[in-house]
Parts: C-alpha cells; sequence; structure tokens
C-alpha cells in the first residue's frame, strides 16, 4: 500500500472532507465485521449499503405485528470468532439465546433422535447403543467428546486462519486443520479424513438413519456437500459448528449486525444505506474510491478510498459489475463467470401457529427443554439423496414428500422476543431447490410454485405432527431463492453461501486461487464476502482473516496493530513464507 | 463524566422511539454515560420502514411536520449520519367528487388563488389568517415547543404582551370550527378542506385546541419526507448516540424499575439484567411507566388519580400500504394533484366530514369513507424499484371496531375508493396496519393511540401528561418521563426527547 497516507488519528477529519482511509462496499455481516476491526482499529471507515437495512443474510423481518422471523440466517454459530473479544460485542449489545437442543430427527418409520448428540452432558454410548451398536457407539462417543474438547482450536483452525497461498505448497498433512485434528481424534486417520467425503465418515462409523441423516444434512445445509471427497474436515467441523455454539442472538440474527454495526459507529465508522456501489474505480490498477448511484442519500457520488476498496459484495458482482473489465484479464473474467453457484438456493417458509407442532412418537424423547430448536422431518438418507439429486440435476423442486426432508425451527422455546405469548413462530423452514437460473422450468418457476411447496409442507408437518391442523396456522411467509436475491444482490442465485464449497472452491482456492488471501488484481481492492474462505454463516472470519492480510499490507501506514489484536496461530505471513 | 460506583449508567432511557433516541443522543453527545433499551428488535418506534418484497412501506409516522426546524437536527449533526429530507411541491390536495381539486402549498398566494376558484371572499380569508399565523408559529409555537411548558397562566401573560400573542391567546380558546368561523370562512368545500388538517390525525374538531391550529395547518404544508423512508431518521440519530459513546440494547423490554428508598435506581428488563443509573427516563406511557414499570404502591394518590385518568385517542388510523407496477395517477385534469405530498378524497363538504367523524366515533365504520394518500416513491423513488410505487392509503378509524375480521374488507373500501379517483396499474403486495396491529406493534400506542394518549384541554401543554410530571421530572425521585404523552406531545416533533436531555442534563450536572 502507499504509504502517502495519513496517519490514524486524523480518521474524522479524513471523514469529513469525503475521504475515508477504506471504503467497505455492503453492510452484511462480512462488510459490518471489517469495519468494526478497521474503525476500531483507529481508521476512517465508511460502509455503503444498497438495500434501506444493514445487515444483509443477518436481517429479521416483522410480517405481522409482534412477530420476528428470519428471511435468510437463523443459527449462530459464531462462538469461536475472535471478533467476539476482539470487538466486546458485548458491549456493543449482542446476547445470545442458547438453546439446550438444537436439533431433533424423526424419520419416515418414526425413527426419533434428539438431545444426546447435541448435549455434550448426555452424550453416553448408552443412549446410542440401541442406535448403532456398543462398539461403534463409544467409539462415535470417543470422536465427539475429542473433538469437542478441542473445539474452538479445530473450528479456528477450519474457520479462523487466512487460507495458505496455493503456490507453497503446503503438504497437507501440515494444514491447520488436519494438525489439530491429529491431536483430538486419534482414532481418524488425518490423510484418510482429508480426501474422504463426510459421507464416507458416517459409513465408516456405521451411523444409523436418522442420526446419519442429519449429520449428511448438517453439513449440506452448512456447506460441504456431504458427498464431495475432500471435505470431510469442514463437513464434520459444520456439525461442531452447531455444537459448540447452538442458538441465535436473543431477538434474531439482525441483532448480531447491530452489535457490529454500533462497534464501528462508536469507534467512527459512517455507515449509509440506500446507498448502492455502482463502481469500483479504478486508476493505474489501483482502486482509489467508489461511486454510488445517484439515488444516495450522499450528494458527492464518488467516495474515496485512501487505502483501500473492501469489497463485501458477492465475488462475481465485484469483478463482473463493479471493477470495469477493462481493468481485468479476460481468462480471470471467464473464470468469475464459470464460479458455480449451485447448491445453496433455499426457498424459506415461515408459519405463525397457535401451538407448538407435538411430533408423534417423540413425546417423551422432545418433553420440556428437550423440545428441539430444529426439528428435521423426514430424516432418511434415501429421502435426502432424492433431493440432492433433484437439486443438483436442476429437475425439481420439492413437491413430492417422498423426495426432501424439513427442517422446521423455531426460537421460540428460548428466546420471548420472537412473537407474542400465545403464538408461535416456526421460522425458518428451509428446503433446497435448484438455482433458479438452471430451473428446467425456468427461474420463475419455484416462485410460480410457492403454494404449491408451502402445501406440500404443511401436510408433511401435520402428518409428523398430528396438532398441527389448519386451524392452528394463522398465516404463512414464503421466500424463495429469486426473492432473497431481489432483496439482497449479493445473494446471487438466492444462493446462501455464495459459491458451493467443494473442494476446488475452498480454503486456498476459493473463490480462486490468485484471490484466496482476499487479495485481489487489483492493486488496494480486497474481498470480504461469504464468497470468500470460509465461505457462507455469519461467523465474522471472513473479516477476522482479512485483518492479517490488511495488517500486512499496512505496514508502512500503521506501525503497530492494537493492543486487543491477536492473530491466528498458525497465520502464515507472505514474508514469512518468503523465507521459509 | 464519572458514574458513582453504584451505578452502571448515568441515565437509562426506556424506549427508543423518537423521543427516546433524540434523548439518548443529546446526552451521550454531552458526555454522560447512556444505556437505551428497547423492546423491540430494532429502534426507532413510529419511525418505522418495513421493506416487504423490494418495497419500502412506512407504517406508521411519514410527514415530517418539524422536519429541519426541530433543534435535534442540527444539534445532533443528523444530516452526517445520513438524513437527509424531501420536499413535495405541494403539501396537500383535496379531490372532490365532482372533479375539482383544492391545492395547498407553502406558498400562500398560490393557495388563496386556488381557494379563489371556490370563494374569493374565502381566499382573502386564508391570507389574513396565513398572515396572521406565521409570526405565532415563529415567535411562539415552534419556540415553544422545545421549551418546558409554563402553567396556563403565567403562559397567558407572556402572550398578552405582545399584538400576536394576543391574537394568538384569543385563539388558543377556540375550537377548529370556532377558528375558521371566526376568519369569516364561508365556502362549504373550503372549510373541509381546512378542517382536514387537524382532522386527518383523529383531533376533535369542537374541542378548544385552537393553538395547535398554525402547527397543523402551516407545518403540514412544509412536511417532509425523509430520503429512504422514516425509519431512517431513527437511523440517523441512533448512530449520532452509537458515535457518542451511548449503548443500544434491543430486543430488551424493560419490566420494572428499581426503587430504593422511595427513589428509583435503575430497571430491570424481562430478559433478566439489571442496570442502575441515578436517572432514569421513560419514553412509554403513563399507564405503563406509572403503573406497569413502577407499580401502583409507589404512587401518591394525586398522582395516581392521574395516571388512572388518563385518556386515550377516540381515534386511530387504518393503514393500507400498496406496492404497485407502474404509476399511480388521479384523474382530475388537474396533474398537479399528482405532486401533492398527501391527497385527501372522500368527501366534498364541511357536513360531510363532520357526519364522517361521527360514524367513526360511533365504532360503526366497517368501510372507508375518507382517505388520505401519499406515493412517497414520487418524491422519494428509493422507496421502491424502479418502475415501481409504493401507495400509502391511511383512513382515520375506531379502535373498536373487530379489525381482525374486517381488515381486508376495510382494506378493499380504501382501495374502491382509491380507484374512483386515481389510475392505477397492478398492485402487487398489499399491506394493511390496523389500530389494533400498531398497538401490537408499538405498546406504547395502547388502542391504536398514535400519540400516546388523547388531544384534549386537560392533557396537552401543562397538563401533558399532568401537572405532577410536565416538566419532565415527576414526584418520584430518578425518575423522568419524555415520551409523545409528555408536553408537548405525540409525533415526530423532536420535543419531549429534547426536553427530557435538558432537564436530565441540569440534574446530572452536566
Ligand atoms: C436462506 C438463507 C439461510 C441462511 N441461514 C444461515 C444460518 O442459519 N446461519 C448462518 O450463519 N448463516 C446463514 N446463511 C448465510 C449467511 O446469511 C451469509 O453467509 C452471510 O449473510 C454472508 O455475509 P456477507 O456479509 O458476506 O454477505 P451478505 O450478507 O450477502 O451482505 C452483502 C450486503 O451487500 C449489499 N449489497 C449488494 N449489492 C450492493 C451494492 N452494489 N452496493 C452496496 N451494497 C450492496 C447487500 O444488500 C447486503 O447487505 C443463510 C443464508 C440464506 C440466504
Ligand atoms: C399509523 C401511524 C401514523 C403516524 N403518522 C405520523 C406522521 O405522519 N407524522 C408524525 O409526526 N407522527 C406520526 N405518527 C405518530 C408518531 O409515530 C408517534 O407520535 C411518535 O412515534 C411517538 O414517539 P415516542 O418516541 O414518544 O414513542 P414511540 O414512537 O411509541 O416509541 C416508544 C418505543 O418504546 C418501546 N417500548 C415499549 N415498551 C417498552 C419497554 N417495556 N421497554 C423498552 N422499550 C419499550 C417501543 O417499542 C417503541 O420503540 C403516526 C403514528 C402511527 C401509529
Amino acid at each position: 500500500m502507499q504509504a502517502t497516507t495519513v496517519s490514524t488519528n486524523n480518521a474524522e477529519e479524513l471523514a469529513k472532507r469525503g475521504n475515508y482511509d477504506f471504503v467497505v462496499l455492503g453492510a452484511g455481516p462480512n462488510g459490518l465485521g471489517i469495519a468494526a476491526y478497521l474503525s476500531k482499529w483507529g481508521f476512517s471507515v465508511c460502509v455503503l449499503e444498497a438495500r434501506p437495512e444493514i445487515g444483509g443474510g443477518a436481517e429479521n423481518a416483522e410480517p405481522m405485528p409482534g412477530f420476528s422471523i428470519d428471511p435468510h440466517a437463523t443459527y449462530l454459530y459464531g462462538a469461536a470468532a475472535p471478533a467476539f473479544e476482539q470487538l466486546e460485542l458485548g458491549k456493543y449489545g449482542f446476547r445470545m439465546a442458547y438453546t439446550k437442543n438444537l436439533a431433533g430427527a424423526i424419520s419416515p418409520d418414526g425413527g426419533v433422535f434428539a438431545a444426546g448428540f447435541y448435549n455434550p452432558e448426555s452424550l453416553e454410548p448408552s443412549s446410542l447403543s440401541s442406535l448403532m451398536g456398543t462398539s461403534m457407539a463409544e467409539i462415535y462417543v470417543e470422536i465427539q467428546k475429542g473433538m469437542r474438547a478441542h473445539a474452538r482450536d479445530l473450528l479456528r483452525a477450519v474457520y479462523y486462519t487466512p487460507p495458505y497461498d496455493e503456490k507453497w505448497g503446503v503438504p497437507g498433512d501440515d494444514l491447520p486443520a488436519v494438525k489439530v485434528l491429529q491431536q483430538t481424534s486419534p482414532v481418524f486417520d488425518p490423510a484418510l479424513t482429508r480426501d474422504s467425503s463426510v459421507l464416507d465418515i458416517t459409513e465408516a462409523i456405521g451411523l444409523p438413519d436418522p442420526l446419519k441423516a442429519i449429520t449428511l444434512f448438517g453439513s449440506w445445509y452448512n456447506g460441504p456437500h456431504p458427498f464431495w471427497k475432500g471435505m470431510s474436515i469442514p463437513g464434520m467441523a459444520c456439525n461442531l459448528l452447531y455444537t459448540y455454539s447452538s442458538g441465535s442472538p436473543v431477538g434474531g440474527m439482525h441483532t448480531l449486525a447491530h452489535s457490529l454495526a454500533r462497534c464501528a459507529v462508536a469507534n467512527g465508522a459512517k455507515i449509509f444505506v440506500n446507498s448502492p456501489v455502482t463502481e469500483i474505480i479504478v486508476q493505474d490498477g489501483r482502486a482509489v474510491g467508489v461511486r454510488v448511484d445517484d439515488t444516495s442519500v450522499l450528494e458527492e457520488k464518488t467516495v474515496k478510498a485512501n487505502l483501500a476498496v473492501i469489497s463485501a459484495l458477492h465475488v462475481r458482482q465485484t469483478f463482473l459489475d463493479l471493477v470495469g473489465a477493462g481493468h481485468l484479464a479476460p481468462d480471470f473474467l471467464e473464470r468469475i463467470k464459470a464460479l458455480n453457484l449451485r447448491g445453496g438456493s433455499l426457498f424459506v417458509l415461515h408459519i405463525i401457529t397457535t401451538e407448538l407442532p407435538r411430533y408423534k412418537g417423540a413425546e417423551d424423547a422432545f418433553a420440556g427443554d428437550k423440545y428441539p430448536s430444529c426439528t428435521v422431518i423426514n430424516a432418511s438418507t434415501d429421502i435426502l439423496m432424492e433431493e440432492m439429486r433433484d437439486v443438483y440435476s436442476f429437475k425439481t423442486h420439492p413437491t413430492d414428500p417422498d423426495h426432501f426432508i424439513v427442517p422446521i425451527c423455531t426460537h421460540d422455546t428460548y428466546d420471548s422476543t420472537r412473537s407474542p405469548s400465545g403464538y408461535y413462530v416456526l421460522s425458518p423452514i428451509y428446503v433446497q431447490c435448484p438455482v433458479p437460473e438452471e430451473h428446467r422450468d425456468g427461474p420463475d418457476a419455484v416462485n410460480d410454485a410457492k403454494e404449491e411447496i408451502t402445501e406440500t409442507i404443511l401436510r408433511l408437518l401435520e402428518q409428523y405432527a398430528p396438532n398441527m391442523t389448519r386451524d392452528k396456522i394463522v398465516a404463512t411467509y414464503v421466500n424463495t431463492p429469486r426473492d432473497s436475491e431481489f432483496r439482497n444482490m449479493a445473494f446471487v442465485g438466492g444462493n446462501w453461501y455464495g459459491l458451493r464449497e467443494s473442494q476446488d472452491e475452498w480454503w486456498s482456492k476459493r473463490p480462486l486461487p490468485e484471490l484466496a488471501r482476499y487479495r485481489t488484481p487489483i492493486e488496494g481492492l480486497y474481498l470480504c464476502n461469504h464468497t470468500s474462505h470460509p465461505g457462507g454463516l455469519c461467523l465474522i472470519a471472513v473479516p477476522y482473516n482479512l485483518m492479517h492480510i490488511l495488517i500486512e499490507d499496512l505496514e508502512p501506514v500503521a506501525a503497530t496493530t492494537p493492543g486487543w489484536w491477536y492473530p491466528s496461530p498458525w497465520h502464515i505471513t507472505d514474508a514469512e513464507e518468503g523465507t521459509r | 463524566m464519572s458514574s458513582d460506583a453504584q451505578h452502571d449508567y448515568d441515565a437509562i432511557i426506556i424506549g427508543g422511539g423518537p423521543n427516546g433516541l433524540i434523548a439518548a443522543s443529546y446526552l451521550a453527545r454531552a458526555g454522560a454515560h447512556v444505556l437505551l433499551l428497547e423492546r423491540r428488535i430494532e429502534t426507532g418506534g413510529g419511525l418505522n420502514t418495513d421493506e416487504y418484497f423490494g418495497f419500502r412501506f412506512n407504517l406508521h409516522a411519514i410527514y415530517h411536520l418539524m422536519a429541519d426546524v426541530m433543534p435535534a437536527y442540527k444539534d445532533l449533526d443528523l444530516p452526517n449520519y445520513g438524513l437527509r429530507y424531501v420536499l413535495p411541491p405541494y403539501g396537500a390536495a383535496f379531490l372532490l367528487p365532482d372533479n375539482r381539486s383544492l391545492i395547498f402549498s407553502n406558498d400562500a398566494t398560490a393557495t388563496a388563488g386556488e381557494i379563489a376558484k371556490f370563494s374569493s371572499y374565502d381566499a382573502d380569508r386564508y391570507m389574513n389568517m396565513w398572515n396572521n399565523f406565521q409570526p405565532m408559529l415563529e415567535q411562539y409555537l415552534i419556540p415553544l415547543t422545545y421549551e418546558l411548558p409554563m402553567p396556563p397562566l403565567e403562559q397567558l401573560e407572556l402572550m398578552e404582551q405582545t399584538e400576536t400573542g394576543q391574537e394568538m391567546a384569543r385563539i388558543s380558546e377556540m375550537s377548529f370550527v370556532d377558528i375558521l368561523d371566526d376568519y369569516g370562512f364561508e365556502n362549504t368545500h373550503v372549510r373541509m378542506a381546512l378542517l382536514s388538517f387537524p382532522a386527518m390525525w383523529g383531533l376533535d374538531l369542537n374541542e378548544p385546541l385552537g393553538f395547535l391550529y398554525p402547527l397543523y395547518l402551516c407545518r403540514m404544508l412544509n412536511a417532509a419526507l425523509v430520503k429512504g423512508g422514516s425509519h431512517r431518521m431513527s437511523s440517523a440519530i441512533y448512530r449520532s448516540f452509537v458515535h457518542a459513546g451511548g449503548i443500544v440494547r434491543d430486543a430488551c423490554p424493560a419490566s420494572s424499575l428499581i426503587v430504593e428508598d422511595g427513589t428509583v435506581v435503575g430497571v430491570k428488563t424481562s430478559t433478566g439484567d439489571t442496570f442502575r443509573a441515578p436517572l432514569v427516563i421513560s419514553t412509554l406511557n403513563p399507564e405503563q411507566t406509572f403503573i406497569d414499570l413502577l407499580g401502583e404502591e409507589y404512587l401518591d394518590d394525586s398522582l395516581r388519580s392521574a395516571v388512572s385518568g388518563w385518556e386515550w385517542e377516540q381515534r386511530s388510523l387504518f393503514g393500507l400500504h400498496l406496492g404497485i407496477q407502474g404509476d399511480l395517477s388521479y384523474k382530475l385534469q388537474d396533474t398537479r394533484v399528482d405532486n401533492a405530498l398527501v391527497a385527501f378524497m372522500g368527501l366534498s363538504t364541511e357536513e360531510d366530514l363532520h357526519s364522517h367523524l361521527a360514524a367513526v366515533d360511533s365504532g360503526a365504520s366497517d368501510h372507508a369513507g375518507w382517505i388520505h394518500v401519499t406515493v412517497p416513491t414520487r418524491f422519494d423513488p428509493t422507496q421502491a424499484s424502479d418502475g415501481y410505487n409504493t401507495v400509502r392509503i391511511e383512513s382515520v378509524a375506531p379502535y373498536s371496531s373487530p379489525w381482525t375480521e374486517i381488515a381486508p374488507t376495510y382494506a378493499e373500501s380504501c382501495l374502491n375508493l382509491l380507484r374512483e379517483y386515481a389510475n392505477l396499474e397492478d398492485v402487487i403486495v398489499q399491506r394493511t396496519c390496523t389500530p389494533v396491529d400498531i398497538e401490537q406493534r408499538l405498546t406504547t400506542m395502547k388502542r391504536g393511540s398514535i400519540k400516546h394518549g388523547a388531544y384534549t384541554p386537560l392533557q396537552l401543554g401543562y397538563f401533558r401528561p399532568n401537572d405532577l410530571c410536565s416538566q419532565i421530572e415527576t414526584p418520584v425521585p430518578g425518575l423522568l418521563v419524555a415520551g409523545a404523552s409528555v408536553y408537548p406531545g405525540g409525533m415526530i416533533l423532536g420535543g419531549p426527547g429534547y426536553l427530557g436531555a435538558k432537564v436530565a442534563l441540569e440534574l446530572l450536572g452536566i
């Protein structure tokens, strides 16, 4: 970075001139996260958001007065994030509502699984032996306990470390996650684990349904497709993510965005909503600022960045829409265009009811505190297979009840702020769909089938929870992948994780090898969206990782890093790598 | 400022509506350590903008009568935090069944010209009245909105000192109808229009509330919209607060006040937190503040009777919010009506208005006979996507109708009435906001009371919320009040919050 700029203490002064050290595009959790980090460090930061409201995927809506639904993200799995300490989010109002039991599952043949898997105290082999036999149960519990004891380390190794540059050729066994796993679960052969899929692992252990189904489901719904080879570590880490911190911020995911935004604003950052960015201005190969749409509240439509422009938008938007094609190599652009969106488009249903579902056969398993926050019905591996095939072959969307499994979430049992007393919100209910653009029946197919799909889900719900008759249902709301994209331009394809999380789009390769360390071919332009490692979810991981890179690049400008900062123990700087 | 070891904060504000936010921000910017508690997930209170399929609906407040004249605008540096106002060319248009229209703007001469099409006599009356009102607004009504209320006699004394004051004192005792009689308006259409300015807020046209008239007429003709939606205003105040070190807790309802030795020393929340501060400022309604949070046992007889006598507004609002494809244009020849901030339709004469309001008050109204309509996107396209518009239809309505049952047909009647006067293309989405919805979203607005309580002479001025509490301080040490139920009252005036901060700063010695 050019050292022609500014020491950090005249941040306010700069902002007054319409110049900022950093301009951040997009006020989703990742954009807000990096804005909070940089402004707390002392830089002047301007965040530009297209929508009327900050939050991106961390959003809540109130479709009926007094009821809060989560149109997009609902569970916060970020407890391992250094940001909670580093940014002091508690001070900025962040509070978590924990569930005692995150998930339950019921298979079509009436098999019920609850609590044990997700609740460390009750994680005893005896609770599983009926499902998988004593010796397997013991191994399974050992693995779970081992991983859990080192959960934070493992999660930080998987999510909270900047990817290594592919060019360094770091051997597979030296990757942070593999190193941690070696300590935690000696039963695993790290090399085997590294190259296998989540499905391989569940089969090796011999997990029975519905436990197997929700393990696969857990991986799929949190990133890595369970069939993808080489993704078993992140796939199993997903399972850890939600056991490590299961629940949601009090009031809903949007309050996470609030606490990040407050940290940023309290430290002097400016956030402007209704200000879509239309161009990243590049001069002499360097990003020097952005242009906002004429409709923005900013009178001055050009916002200058002295140090860097940070795009927390989808990587496709960043390079295909905002940086002029002339500044980028044609083959680079082609590779951006070819990035694969498949597998993360969700149909989301929200139901307001006068009763909680009482699931057949699960009366005891789900009694009291054990009532799951997320109950997965139709939990069978066979059905999951059908569903994946439908979604990936772009064939159909879920109207055949034998073809999809349904997670039914509610936070009402541990967060009283979601609905007035006497009512419940079953929100969200997620169902995977093909990417709209690739749907066999055209991009509007799922939108056209809203009612049909809703009807199927309601019937399925009633089948599993006979008390869920229509008279208990006050209202239903739907947002489809198209709706999500319409609402948030950064959700390209309505995709919840931006780009699929396969071996080719993960770690050193996400979104492309030369972009993996958040730098771009344009000097002064950095990436900070879930299309970078470690992908989707509100983990405040991308900003933390990006900080490592910025610290390296900012060295000439900011002599010291702040006292509250600590890097990942596995981080390798470019300079270090050069001397290795 | 350094806090007492016993205290977590210098002040705790309950309620993050416009008043709570303004009070909080003033205090924090002055150096106090302040906590703001909000029950909902989002601060803003009546400053709400909800997105629905790309349409931004301002479900509650939308017309900003005091926009940039409120001290908070400059004092809190709100433009720097993203607040921008949009001023439509015409304030109001009245669409009559016979295809005529009457257009009002803040250009009095032009408005008189419009009135002259109905009655040249009334046009003169209008100029006369308008010219009388301007000095009242400048010398008294606007500045006094931001000063603590005086006892009636003192206030009268003050006004007796100038000619303007004397004129104001004179009309203060009158009802809105009396004022029109007094200024000599004759034409029934003109009178209907002039009375609509207070009537649209549910005010009683026959109560002696005359001092409000210059504000409701002239400020409405200066009313602005907030660019991006009303919620943007609350965000700007909120950011100014957070930037100054203020702490916000949302999804964190206050559940009780902590009282020690008769003094309020803190707040408990229903999320199980306890916060202590030497000052607690409630912006909730009197019933919530004194009964639900404080507890009746702490009220002496006079305060108890003042609180239990609190009256809710008799009239509330029904809102229908449309997201439409294409434009809305009125069928009238005069296309200027399209550019009016608010278009009134459904009534023709003053008698129509009175009998309409009587029907509302009887609680019998199951359909809308009188609506006022705003197309915010006409002036601020950012509130919908390109090629789409939002339409806000509002109707003065009783709380007591069986809203859950009749909301759809009532909405239909609003739409039918609008279609009589306007061409509108495809309605893509629609949302209703009944008086019951208002109270469910904002518990402060009990019985759909958008100003937290009725505007009657006994609940206004020095008596709002009562003569014991209208100076912000209450008889209970440590407890202050500063919401819409406190002088100068409801709507987005930025008054109670400003005064609350002023008094609190004095008490804190800042
Ligand atoms: C249906 C669904 C369910 C999900 N469930 C979960 C969950 O349970 N738990 C979880 O942790 N995560 C979940 N996620 C994923 C999570 O929401 C995302 O991974 C996360 O929001 C990504 O954050 P981000 O900041 O990278 O991008 P985003 O949240 O997409 O934010 C990008 C921001 O940029 C703005 N923007 C777009 N274009 C422009 C422009 N031109 N100029 C300025 N601003 C622009 C957008 O409006 C948006 O605010 C879910 C997502 C979806 C869609
Ligand atoms: C349909 C409608 C249309 C309106 N139109 C206009 C208009 O166009 N122009 C105008 O000027 N005014 C308008 N108003 C009136 C205006 O919105 C209100 O008078 C104004 O919002 C009052 O401000 P406030 O801060 O005193 O209270 P509120 O805005 O009511 O805010 C109070 C806050 O306190 C919170 N709260 C409640 N209980 C608790 C608790 N226990 N703990 C913590 N927090 C709590 C609430 O959630 C709320 O956020 C309208 C109102 C409605 C309903």
